[in-house]
């Protein structure tokens, strides 16, 4: 075998490594330690690993037992943002493969898997997952509201789309007062828009041009603007950060 | 006339040529589980023989044999199973022969089984060890080297395996 065999193939072999392995590998060569500490591949090998190994396991876990742990060991600058994530009332994760998305709620252990209408060699990003999933038979979003103080949470609702696209997010920001923004299009002539920061639920009833002046004028939402879900801190670990620059 | 004529299934066949000059035959419906075969056929460019310059007899023979088990007209679960099972137990160089062919040809389920198996068989071993496997020659100084082992030495701890397969 060459000296030059291919890095893609290295990194699907490493992708399939235990931490331990991959920091005793890191002083195989330059070219392998900087592959294992790429930022990118930190990430996936982190939810890689770590969701498809809670796919497998037994779901019974409460709240106080996150079934996500930190990557402590692969980078302590993705530990930080999972523990945002954890405070901030997060419900779901989304992990595209090459042939299906699972999408994952670590606080209630549940999954749903959408297989995509083509494989692909590559992974997708979640932008692009969505984009398929329009596509697809069905997104089923839960959305989840932590239940006064108790650790109980209720299903607020249930979101099943198929033909109305995908769902949004807009990003909170200092100007919209810090809350996310999750919105969809639920039925021809209503919006549903779900404000992070009130927990609410606002339906949009009107069709086409007066909606979109309507979810402008009361949401500050503007086209397809953000890329996804719920919880901003997760997006930015899952797709890549060219993604999120506009 | 028509619905006679229809309903006989041609078989076509394809030839595909390895590095080393061998030519093997195979039907198009078992060689096109090869993405790049699949677009060549699809362009039209299959009706001569296919020269896989990347690709040595013995590792294409391998990866017919995958092809073969793996086409959806053969084969039961159990069997695919056994067969896969059988499969990863070649040398770890020949699995490294089969990953560059099955990254060239486009066969996705035979990159990820080989992969996974590659990972299986280092996870173990020693730095030194997974040098030699992909024939790397370690750029770093031994100062370089000592300070990666000092970041997690315990990553470095424990029963490792010497071996080269």
């Amino acid at each position: 075998m060459s000296n030059n065999f291919p890095n893609d193939i290295t990194i699907d072999i490493l992708l399939m490594l235990p931490e331990k392995s991959l920091l005793r590998f890191k002083s195989v060569c330059k070219t392998w330690r900087s592959l294992i500490e790429d930022f990118q591949f930190a990430k996936l090998h982190y939810y890689l690993n770590k969701i498809l190994q809670a796919l497998e396991n037994d779901r019974r876990f409460s709240l106080d037992t996150p079934l996500i742990e930190p990557p402590s060991q692969i980078s302590i600058s993705l530990s930080k943002r999972f523990l945002n994530s954890c405070t901030s009332g997060l419900f779901l994760l989304a992990f595209p493969l090459s042939d299906k998305v699972i999408f994952w709620n670590p606080d209630l252990s549940e999954s749903t898997t959408i297989r995509l209408p083509f494989p692909t060699t590559s992974l997708i990003t979640l932008g692009e997952c969505l984009y398929l999933a329009k596509y697809n038979m069905m997104v089923e979003l839960e959305v989840q509201k932590k239940n006064g103080t108790s650790n109980s949470w209720t299903k607020m609702l249930a979101i099943t789309e198929s033909e109305f696209g995908p769902v949004f997010l807009k990003k909170g920001g200092k100007k919209n007062g810090g809350g996310d923004m999750l919105y969809f299009r639920r039925d021809k002539n209503e919006y549903v828009v779900y404000d992070s920061k009130t927990q609410k639920f606002n339906e949009v009833k009107v069709a086409g041009f007066e909606a979109r002046r309507k979810l402008k004028l009361e949401f500050k939402i503007t086209g397809p603007e953000a890329l996804l879900f719920i919880d901003r801190t997760y997006v930015k670990t899952l797709i890549s950060p060219d993604a999120l620059q506009n | 006339m028509a619905e006679a004529s229809s309903s006989i299934t041609e078989k076509f066949f394809l030839t595909l040529k390895s590095s080393d000059g061998d030519e093997f035959v195979l039907e198009e419906s078992i060689a096109i589980q090869s993405i790049t075969i699949k677009n060549m056929v699809e362009d039209g460019c299959s009706s001569s023989v296919i020269p896989l310059s990347k690709v040595d007899t013995e590792t294409l023979i391998k990866v017919i044999e995958y092809m073969k088990m793996h086409s959806s007209t053969s084969s039961n679960e159990e069997e695919i199973e056994n067969f896969d099972k059988k499969f990863v137990s070649n040398s770890i160089n020949t699995i490294l022969n089969i990953l560059e062919a099955a990254n060239f040809l486009d066969i996705n389920n035979l990159l990820e089984l080989c992969a996974e198996a590659v990972a299986n068989r280092i996870k173990n071993k020693t730095p030194e060890a997974v040098r030699k496997i992909f024939n790397i020659t370690s750029d770093f100084t031994p100062e370089e080297e000592a300070e990666i082992r000092n970041e997690t030495p315990w990553a470095f701890e424990g029963n490792l395996d010497h071996s080269l397969d």
